[in-house]
Protein backbone atom coordinates (compact mmCIF):
# COMPACT_ATOMS: atom_id res chain seq x y z
CA UNK A 1 0.00 0.00 0.00
CA UNK A 2 1.08 3.49 -0.98
CA UNK A 3 0.87 6.60 1.61
CA UNK A 4 -0.93 9.14 0.15
CA UNK A 5 2.45 11.26 1.03
CA UNK A 6 3.95 9.18 -1.62
CA UNK A 7 1.33 9.68 -4.28
CA UNK A 8 1.43 13.25 -3.88
CA UNK A 9 4.84 13.72 -3.67
CA UNK A 10 5.16 12.23 -7.15
CA UNK A 11 3.56 14.80 -8.71
CA UNK A 12 5.69 16.63 -10.85
CA UNK A 13 5.32 18.23 -14.42
CA UNK A 14 2.99 16.69 -16.42
CA UNK A 15 3.70 15.38 -20.04
CA UNK A 16 2.94 17.04 -22.99
CA UNK A 17 2.49 16.53 -27.16
CA UNK A 18 5.42 17.35 -29.18
CA UNK A 19 3.36 18.10 -31.83
CA UNK A 20 1.87 20.87 -30.63
CA UNK A 21 5.57 22.40 -29.97
CA UNK A 22 6.64 21.94 -33.91
CA UNK A 23 3.19 23.82 -34.42
CA UNK A 24 3.97 26.35 -32.43
CA UNK A 25 7.69 26.55 -33.51
CA UNK A 26 6.31 27.05 -36.86
CA UNK A 27 3.94 29.92 -36.11
CA UNK A 28 6.74 31.54 -34.23
CA UNK A 29 8.26 31.95 -37.23
CA UNK A 30 5.49 32.89 -39.33
CA UNK A 31 4.91 36.35 -39.83
CA UNK A 32 1.73 36.51 -40.94
CA UNK A 33 0.64 34.60 -37.42
CA UNK A 34 -1.96 36.12 -35.51
CA UNK A 35 -2.42 35.43 -31.65
CA UNK A 36 -5.42 33.88 -32.16
CA UNK A 37 -3.61 31.12 -34.39
CA UNK A 38 -1.02 29.96 -31.07
CA UNK A 39 -4.41 30.09 -29.16
CA UNK A 40 -5.90 27.81 -31.24
CA UNK A 41 -2.67 25.39 -30.72
CA UNK A 42 -2.62 25.65 -27.23
CA UNK A 43 -6.34 24.74 -27.10
CA UNK A 44 -5.56 21.38 -28.51
CA UNK A 45 -2.77 20.51 -25.78
CA UNK A 46 -3.62 20.23 -21.82
CA UNK A 47 -0.38 20.20 -20.87
CA UNK A 48 0.54 23.28 -22.61
CA UNK A 49 -2.32 24.94 -21.67
CA UNK A 50 -1.67 24.06 -17.95
CA UNK A 51 1.68 25.30 -18.45
CA UNK A 52 0.78 28.59 -19.68
CA UNK A 53 -1.49 29.48 -17.21
CA UNK A 54 0.58 28.60 -14.23
CA UNK A 55 3.00 31.08 -15.91
CA UNK A 56 0.79 33.48 -16.81
CA UNK A 57 -0.01 33.25 -12.90
CA UNK A 58 3.21 33.24 -11.21
CA UNK A 59 4.78 35.83 -9.26
CA UNK A 60 6.77 36.66 -13.03
CA UNK A 61 3.83 38.49 -14.05
CA UNK A 62 1.97 40.92 -11.26
CA UNK A 63 -1.52 40.59 -13.03
CA UNK A 64 -4.18 41.66 -10.76
CA UNK A 65 -7.10 39.38 -11.88
CA UNK A 66 -6.08 35.74 -11.99
CA UNK A 67 -5.34 34.50 -15.78
CA UNK A 68 -7.89 31.88 -16.57
CA UNK A 69 -8.07 31.73 -20.58
CA UNK A 70 -5.46 30.88 -23.17
CA UNK A 71 -6.14 34.19 -25.43
CA UNK A 72 -5.45 36.20 -21.77
CA UNK A 73 -2.47 34.14 -21.60
CA UNK A 74 -0.84 34.44 -25.13
CA UNK A 75 -1.53 37.80 -25.04
CA UNK A 76 0.24 38.78 -21.69
CA UNK A 77 2.95 36.41 -21.92
CA UNK A 78 3.24 37.01 -25.62
CA UNK A 79 4.28 35.04 -28.78
CA UNK A 80 8.08 33.96 -28.15
CA UNK A 81 7.41 32.92 -24.41
CA UNK A 82 4.39 30.93 -25.41
CA UNK A 83 6.95 29.00 -27.26
CA UNK A 84 9.63 28.28 -24.68
CA UNK A 85 6.98 27.47 -22.22
CA UNK A 86 5.74 24.40 -24.94
CA UNK A 87 9.21 23.77 -25.29
CA UNK A 88 9.81 23.30 -21.56
CA UNK A 89 6.62 21.70 -20.96
CA UNK A 90 7.31 18.78 -23.77
CA UNK A 91 10.88 17.99 -22.77
CA UNK A 92 11.34 14.54 -23.18
CA UNK A 93 7.24 14.19 -21.47
CA UNK A 94 4.14 12.67 -23.31
CA UNK A 95 1.02 10.76 -22.41
CA UNK A 96 1.80 7.37 -22.19
CA UNK A 97 0.51 4.98 -24.63
CA UNK A 98 -1.74 3.73 -22.03
CA UNK A 99 -2.66 4.68 -18.95
CA UNK A 100 -1.78 2.08 -16.40
CA UNK A 101 -4.71 1.26 -14.29
CA UNK A 102 -7.47 2.68 -16.28
CA UNK A 103 -7.50 0.25 -19.41
CA UNK A 104 -6.85 3.29 -21.25
CA UNK A 105 -5.49 4.51 -24.13
CA UNK A 106 -3.66 8.21 -24.72
CA UNK A 107 -6.06 8.35 -27.40
CA UNK A 108 -9.04 7.30 -24.98
CA UNK A 109 -7.80 9.32 -22.67
CA UNK A 110 -7.35 12.29 -24.99
CA UNK A 111 -11.22 12.08 -26.62
CA UNK A 112 -12.83 11.76 -23.17
CA UNK A 113 -10.74 15.24 -21.93
CA UNK A 114 -11.64 16.89 -25.66
CA UNK A 115 -14.96 16.04 -25.45
CA UNK A 116 -15.73 17.56 -21.60
CA UNK A 117 -13.82 20.32 -23.06
CA UNK A 118 -16.28 20.94 -25.87
CA UNK A 119 -19.07 19.52 -24.40
CA UNK A 120 -18.86 22.22 -21.09
CA UNK A 121 -18.28 25.04 -23.67
CA UNK A 122 -21.13 24.45 -25.89
CA UNK A 123 -23.02 23.89 -22.60
CA UNK A 124 -22.16 27.41 -21.32
CA UNK A 125 -23.00 29.23 -24.48
CA UNK A 126 -26.19 27.59 -24.64
CA UNK A 127 -27.08 29.41 -21.16
CA UNK A 128 -25.22 32.38 -22.61
CA UNK A 129 -22.66 32.41 -19.94
CA UNK A 130 -19.80 34.94 -20.31
CA UNK A 131 -16.36 33.04 -19.54
CA UNK A 132 -16.89 29.62 -21.84
CA UNK A 133 -13.16 29.45 -22.47
CA UNK A 134 -12.68 29.10 -18.67
CA UNK A 135 -15.31 25.91 -19.01
CA UNK A 136 -12.85 24.32 -21.89
CA UNK A 137 -9.67 24.33 -20.08
CA UNK A 138 -11.47 23.31 -17.28
CA UNK A 139 -12.66 20.47 -19.27
CA UNK A 140 -9.01 19.66 -20.85
CA UNK A 141 -7.73 19.56 -17.41
CA UNK A 142 -10.42 17.81 -15.12
CA UNK A 143 -8.69 14.16 -15.15
CA UNK A 144 -5.17 15.38 -15.02
CA UNK A 145 -5.00 14.20 -11.91
CA UNK A 146 -5.46 10.19 -13.80
CA UNK A 147 -2.25 10.75 -15.21
CA UNK A 148 -0.13 10.40 -12.38
CA UNK A 149 -2.49 8.01 -10.25
CA UNK A 150 -2.66 5.61 -13.04
CA UNK A 151 1.18 4.39 -12.13
CA UNK A 152 0.10 3.32 -8.54
CA UNK A 153 -3.40 1.89 -9.09
CA UNK A 154 -1.53 -0.77 -11.52
CA UNK A 155 0.58 -2.04 -8.57
CA UNK A 156 -1.62 -2.73 -5.83
CA UNK A 157 -2.52 -6.24 -5.39
CA UNK A 158 -4.63 -8.78 -6.42
CA UNK A 159 -7.27 -8.57 -3.72
CA UNK A 160 -7.68 -4.66 -4.23
CA UNK A 161 -8.25 -5.12 -7.79
CA UNK A 162 -11.31 -7.43 -7.13
CA UNK A 163 -12.56 -4.99 -4.65
CA UNK A 164 -12.33 -2.28 -7.42
CA UNK A 165 -14.93 -4.41 -9.47
CA UNK A 166 -17.32 -3.94 -6.52
CA UNK A 167 -17.01 -0.33 -5.59
CA UNK A 168 -19.90 1.51 -6.87
CA UNK A 169 -17.58 4.02 -8.41
CA UNK A 170 -14.64 4.32 -9.92
CA UNK A 171 -13.74 7.22 -7.37
CA UNK A 172 -14.63 5.33 -4.68
CA UNK A 173 -12.64 2.36 -5.83
CA UNK A 174 -9.49 4.72 -6.17
CA UNK A 175 -9.80 5.64 -2.52
CA UNK A 176 -10.44 1.69 -1.41
CA UNK A 177 -7.09 1.11 -3.20
CA UNK A 178 -4.90 3.83 -2.61
CA UNK A 179 -6.69 6.21 0.16
CA UNK A 180 -7.19 8.97 -2.22
CA UNK A 181 -8.37 9.65 -5.91
CA UNK A 182 -7.78 11.47 -9.06
CA UNK A 183 -9.28 14.50 -8.14
CA UNK A 184 -7.24 15.34 -4.84
CA UNK A 185 -4.14 14.44 -6.87
CA UNK A 186 -5.60 16.70 -9.48
CA UNK A 187 -5.29 19.31 -7.10
CA UNK A 188 -1.66 18.58 -5.86
CA UNK A 189 -0.98 18.97 -9.33
CA UNK A 190 -3.19 22.11 -10.06
CA UNK A 191 -1.33 23.43 -6.51
CA UNK A 192 2.19 22.99 -7.68
CA UNK A 193 1.50 24.71 -10.91
CA UNK A 194 -0.67 27.54 -9.45
CA UNK A 195 -3.07 26.92 -11.31
CA UNK A 196 -5.86 29.08 -11.53
CA UNK A 197 -9.01 28.64 -8.80
CA UNK A 198 -11.35 27.93 -11.44
CA UNK A 199 -9.39 25.22 -12.82
CA UNK A 200 -8.24 23.90 -9.13
CA UNK A 201 -12.06 23.68 -8.38
CA UNK A 202 -12.88 22.17 -11.65
CA UNK A 203 -10.41 19.30 -10.83
CA UNK A 204 -11.69 19.43 -6.79
CA UNK A 205 -15.15 18.89 -7.02
CA UNK A 206 -15.73 17.72 -10.74
CA UNK A 207 -17.88 14.33 -9.03
CA UNK A 208 -18.60 16.38 -6.20
CA UNK A 209 -19.80 19.76 -7.39
CA UNK A 210 -22.27 20.54 -4.97
CA UNK A 211 -18.90 20.74 -2.59
CA UNK A 212 -17.40 23.64 -4.62
CA UNK A 213 -15.89 26.41 -2.60
CA UNK A 214 -16.55 29.04 -5.28
CA UNK A 215 -16.52 28.86 -9.40
CA UNK A 216 -19.62 27.05 -8.82
CA UNK A 217 -21.29 27.78 -12.80
CA UNK A 218 -17.84 26.15 -13.89
CA UNK A 219 -17.72 23.06 -11.30
CA UNK A 220 -21.57 22.09 -12.65
CA UNK A 221 -20.74 22.93 -16.19
CA UNK A 222 -18.03 20.34 -15.68
CA UNK A 223 -19.54 17.86 -13.83
CA UNK A 224 -22.25 17.57 -16.00
CA UNK A 225 -20.25 17.58 -19.66
CA UNK A 226 -18.39 14.93 -17.87
CA UNK A 227 -20.96 12.73 -17.56
CA UNK A 228 -22.73 13.91 -20.92
CA UNK A 229 -19.24 12.91 -22.55
CA UNK A 230 -19.62 9.22 -20.70
CA UNK A 231 -22.79 8.52 -21.56
CA UNK A 232 -22.13 9.37 -25.22
CA UNK A 233 -19.18 7.02 -24.95
CA UNK A 234 -16.27 9.09 -25.56
CA UNK A 235 -13.27 7.91 -23.90
CA UNK A 236 -15.36 5.36 -21.51
CA UNK A 237 -13.00 3.87 -18.78
CA UNK A 238 -13.08 0.67 -16.86
CA UNK A 239 -15.94 3.04 -14.53
CA UNK A 240 -18.52 3.13 -17.63
CA UNK A 241 -21.29 4.55 -16.90
CA UNK A 242 -20.83 3.69 -13.22
CA UNK A 243 -20.77 7.75 -11.76
CA UNK A 244 -23.29 9.34 -10.04
CA UNK A 245 -24.48 12.48 -11.41
CA UNK A 246 -25.54 15.83 -8.86
CA UNK A 247 -29.04 16.68 -9.83
CA UNK A 248 -28.59 19.58 -8.34
CA UNK A 249 -25.80 20.91 -10.26
CA UNK A 250 -28.56 20.71 -13.36
CA UNK A 251 -31.14 22.43 -11.47
CA UNK A 252 -28.51 24.90 -10.86
CA UNK A 253 -27.74 25.44 -14.43
CA UNK A 254 -30.82 25.63 -15.33
CA UNK A 255 -30.38 23.38 -17.80
CA UNK A 256 -32.83 20.84 -19.43
CA UNK A 257 -32.43 17.43 -21.08
CA UNK A 258 -33.18 18.94 -24.70
CA UNK A 259 -30.30 21.62 -23.99
CA UNK A 260 -27.96 18.47 -22.81
CA UNK A 261 -28.98 16.73 -26.39
CA UNK A 262 -28.37 19.84 -28.37
CA UNK A 263 -24.71 20.45 -27.28
CA UNK A 264 -24.25 16.57 -28.01
CA UNK A 265 -25.82 16.89 -31.61
CA UNK A 266 -23.73 20.34 -32.03
CA UNK A 267 -20.45 19.20 -30.38
CA UNK A 268 -19.98 15.73 -32.25
CA UNK A 269 -18.00 17.15 -35.06
CA UNK A 270 -15.20 19.32 -32.99
CA UNK A 271 -14.88 16.17 -30.87
CA UNK A 272 -14.04 14.29 -34.04
CA UNK A 273 -11.71 16.69 -35.26
CA UNK A 274 -9.79 17.21 -31.83
CA UNK A 275 -9.53 13.14 -31.55
CA UNK A 276 -8.18 13.05 -34.90
CA UNK A 277 -5.60 15.89 -34.43
CA UNK A 278 -4.45 13.98 -31.78
CA UNK A 279 -4.32 10.65 -33.36
CA UNK A 280 -2.15 12.09 -36.70
CA UNK A 281 0.12 14.04 -33.96
CA UNK A 282 2.84 11.54 -31.93
CA UNK A 283 0.48 12.01 -28.60
CA UNK A 284 0.80 8.57 -26.93
CA UNK A 285 3.46 7.23 -28.51
CA UNK A 286 6.31 6.15 -26.45
CA UNK B 1 -12.04 -11.23 -41.15
CA UNK B 2 -12.58 -7.90 -41.72
CA UNK B 3 -14.23 -5.52 -39.17
CA UNK B 4 -16.37 -2.51 -40.62
CA UNK B 5 -16.58 -0.30 -37.72
CA UNK B 6 -19.40 1.99 -37.54
CA UNK B 7 -18.79 5.41 -35.41
CA UNK B 8 -21.57 7.51 -33.14
CA UNK B 9 -24.06 9.01 -35.41
CA UNK B 10 -23.54 6.71 -38.33
CA UNK B 11 -24.84 3.94 -40.27
CA UNK B 12 -23.27 0.71 -42.37
CA UNK B 13 -24.28 -2.05 -44.25
CA UNK B 14 -22.50 -4.92 -45.28
CA UNK B 15 -23.16 -8.46 -47.23
CA UNK B 16 -19.22 -9.21 -47.47
CA UNK B 17 -19.79 -12.93 -45.53
CA UNK B 18 -15.84 -12.85 -44.45
CA UNK B 19 -16.63 -9.39 -42.35
CA UNK B 20 -17.98 -8.03 -39.18
CA UNK B 21 -20.04 -4.74 -38.50
CA UNK B 22 -18.70 -3.32 -35.14
CA UNK B 23 -19.68 -0.36 -33.03
CA UNK B 24 -17.82 0.61 -30.18
CA UNK B 25 -18.47 2.47 -26.58
CA UNK B 26 -22.65 2.16 -26.23
CA UNK B 27 -23.63 4.34 -23.61
CA UNK B 28 -26.48 6.33 -23.34
CA UNK B 29 -26.89 5.48 -27.61
CA UNK B 30 -28.15 2.43 -29.07
CA UNK B 31 -27.18 0.46 -31.58
CA UNK B 32 -29.87 -1.36 -33.92
CA UNK B 33 -28.81 -4.50 -36.08
CA UNK B 34 -30.83 -5.79 -38.77
CA UNK B 35 -29.89 -9.18 -40.22
CA UNK B 36 -31.17 -10.82 -43.46
CA UNK B 37 -30.60 -14.24 -43.03
CA UNK B 38 -31.48 -15.82 -46.65
CA UNK B 39 -29.06 -13.38 -48.44
CA UNK B 40 -26.75 -12.83 -45.71
CA UNK B 41 -26.63 -9.16 -45.62
CA UNK B 42 -26.55 -7.36 -42.43
CA UNK B 43 -26.63 -3.65 -41.11
CA UNK B 44 -26.00 -1.43 -37.79
CA UNK B 45 -26.78 2.22 -37.27
CA UNK B 46 -25.30 3.41 -33.88
CA UNK B 47 -27.48 6.49 -33.10
CA UNK B 48 -27.29 9.28 -30.23
CA UNK B 49 -30.49 11.10 -29.83
CA UNK B 50 -33.78 10.39 -30.26
CA UNK B 51 -35.60 13.21 -32.14
CA UNK B 52 -33.73 14.82 -35.15
CA UNK B 53 -36.38 17.76 -34.57
CA UNK B 54 -33.82 19.12 -32.53
CA UNK B 55 -31.65 20.46 -35.18
CA UNK B 56 -32.91 20.21 -38.38
CA UNK B 57 -29.34 21.16 -40.39
CA UNK B 58 -27.66 18.24 -38.09
CA UNK B 59 -30.55 15.84 -39.25
CA UNK B 60 -29.66 16.62 -42.72
CA UNK B 61 -26.04 16.14 -42.66
CA UNK B 62 -26.10 13.27 -40.39
CA UNK B 63 -29.56 11.28 -40.30
CA UNK B 64 -27.87 8.32 -38.52
CA UNK B 65 -27.74 10.56 -35.13
CA UNK B 66 -31.15 11.02 -34.42
CA UNK B 67 -33.54 7.54 -34.62
CA UNK B 68 -36.38 8.70 -35.99
CA UNK B 69 -34.28 9.98 -39.14
CA UNK B 70 -31.78 7.08 -38.88
CA UNK B 71 -33.24 3.56 -38.33
CA UNK B 72 -36.24 4.40 -41.41
CA UNK B 73 -32.71 5.13 -43.12
CA UNK B 74 -30.79 2.14 -42.25
CA UNK B 75 -34.30 -0.21 -43.19
CA UNK B 76 -34.26 1.40 -46.68
CA UNK B 77 -30.83 0.37 -47.16
CA UNK B 78 -31.22 -2.76 -46.28
CA UNK B 79 -34.57 -2.88 -48.61
CA UNK B 80 -32.36 -1.43 -51.20
CA UNK B 81 -29.81 -4.53 -51.46
CA UNK B 82 -33.00 -6.38 -51.56
CA UNK B 83 -34.03 -7.53 -48.24
CA UNK B 84 -37.61 -8.13 -46.92
CA UNK B 85 -39.13 -6.51 -44.38
CA UNK B 86 -40.70 -10.03 -42.57
CA UNK B 87 -37.35 -12.06 -43.16
CA UNK B 88 -35.30 -9.18 -40.97
CA UNK B 89 -33.70 -10.37 -37.45
CA UNK B 90 -33.83 -7.11 -35.21
CA UNK B 91 -31.93 -6.79 -32.17
CA UNK B 92 -31.08 -3.45 -30.10
CA UNK B 93 -28.23 -2.92 -27.68
CA UNK B 94 -27.28 -0.08 -25.37
CA UNK B 95 -29.72 2.94 -23.85
CA UNK B 96 -27.40 2.96 -20.85
CA UNK B 97 -27.85 5.66 -17.91
CA UNK B 98 -25.65 6.98 -15.72
CA UNK B 99 -26.60 7.10 -11.98
CA UNK B 100 -28.77 9.48 -11.52
CA UNK B 101 -31.50 9.38 -9.19
CA UNK B 102 -33.67 12.15 -10.29
CA UNK B 103 -33.88 10.99 -13.50
CA UNK B 104 -32.61 14.63 -15.42
CA UNK B 105 -29.96 12.66 -17.24
CA UNK B 106 -32.31 9.89 -19.16
CA UNK B 107 -30.75 10.60 -22.55
CA UNK B 108 -30.67 6.29 -22.98
CA UNK B 109 -34.70 6.32 -22.05
CA UNK B 110 -35.44 8.85 -24.89
CA UNK B 111 -33.55 6.95 -26.95
CA UNK B 112 -35.15 3.71 -26.27
CA UNK B 113 -38.77 4.94 -25.95
CA UNK B 114 -38.49 6.42 -29.16
CA UNK B 115 -36.83 3.60 -31.07
CA UNK B 116 -39.80 1.58 -29.29
CA UNK B 117 -42.50 4.09 -30.71
CA UNK B 118 -41.43 3.77 -34.01
CA UNK B 119 -40.93 -0.28 -33.94
CA UNK B 120 -44.79 -0.27 -32.93
CA UNK B 121 -45.81 1.92 -35.60
CA UNK B 122 -44.73 0.32 -38.26
CA UNK B 123 -44.86 -3.64 -37.20
CA UNK B 124 -41.55 -3.77 -36.81
CA UNK B 125 -40.51 -7.48 -33.73
CA UNK B 126 -37.49 -7.30 -31.70
CA UNK B 127 -35.80 -10.86 -31.87
CA UNK B 128 -33.50 -10.04 -29.00
CA UNK B 129 -32.27 -6.60 -27.12
CA UNK B 130 -30.01 -5.72 -24.07
CA UNK B 131 -30.29 -2.50 -22.90
CA UNK B 132 -30.60 0.17 -20.29
CA UNK B 133 -28.29 -0.43 -16.94
CA UNK B 134 -25.64 1.87 -15.48
CA UNK B 135 -22.79 -0.14 -18.23
CA UNK B 136 -20.97 0.42 -21.36
CA UNK B 137 -21.40 -1.95 -24.03
CA UNK B 138 -19.44 -3.20 -27.71
CA UNK B 139 -21.57 -5.05 -29.96
CA UNK B 140 -20.26 -7.84 -33.47
CA UNK B 141 -22.57 -8.41 -35.79
CA UNK B 142 -21.09 -11.32 -38.14
CA UNK B 143 -22.15 -11.36 -41.74
CA UNK B 144 -21.96 -14.96 -42.16
CA UNK B 145 -23.96 -16.00 -39.35
CA UNK B 146 -26.10 -13.10 -38.52
CA UNK B 147 -24.36 -13.51 -34.85
CA UNK B 148 -24.42 -10.26 -32.44
CA UNK B 149 -22.27 -9.96 -29.19
CA UNK B 150 -22.28 -7.94 -26.90
CA UNK B 151 -19.14 -7.13 -24.82
CA UNK B 152 -19.75 -5.43 -21.89
CA UNK B 153 -17.82 -4.90 -18.17
CA UNK B 154 -15.18 -7.81 -19.49
CA UNK B 155 -17.88 -10.19 -20.47
CA UNK B 156 -18.82 -11.22 -24.05
CA UNK B 157 -22.28 -12.57 -24.43
CA UNK B 158 -24.38 -13.74 -27.73
CA UNK B 159 -27.43 -11.73 -27.81
CA UNK B 160 -28.34 -13.94 -31.11
CA UNK B 161 -27.61 -16.53 -33.52
CA UNK B 162 -29.56 -17.18 -36.87
CA UNK B 163 -27.74 -19.17 -38.63
CA UNK B 164 -25.45 -22.00 -37.80
CA UNK B 165 -21.65 -21.16 -39.28
CA UNK B 166 -21.09 -23.09 -42.62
Amino acid sequence: MFSVETILKSVTSLPTLPVALTRLTELARDDQAEPADFVRVIRHDAAVAANLLRVANSALFHVANPVTSIEQAVNLLGTRRVVELATGASFGRIIPKVLPGYDMTAEGYWTHCAAVAILGEQLASSLGNAAPDAVFTCGLLHDIGKLVLGTFLMQVSGEIQRQLHGATSFLEAERLALGTDHAEVGVAVAARWQLPPPVVCAIRSHHAPSTAESDQTVVDLVHVADGLAHALGFGADRGGLARTMDSKAMARLGLRVHQLEEAAALSLDSIHGMAEWFSQSDGGKP
Amino acid sequence: MKTIAVDIADLKVSSDPDSALVTYALGSCIGVMLYEPNLRIGGLIHYMLPLSSLNAEKARDKPAMFADSGVPLLFESMYRLGCKKENLVVTVAGGGQLQDKDGVFNIGKRNYTILRKLFWKNGVMVTAEDVGGDVSRTVWLYIATGRVVIRSQGKEVDLCSPLRPS
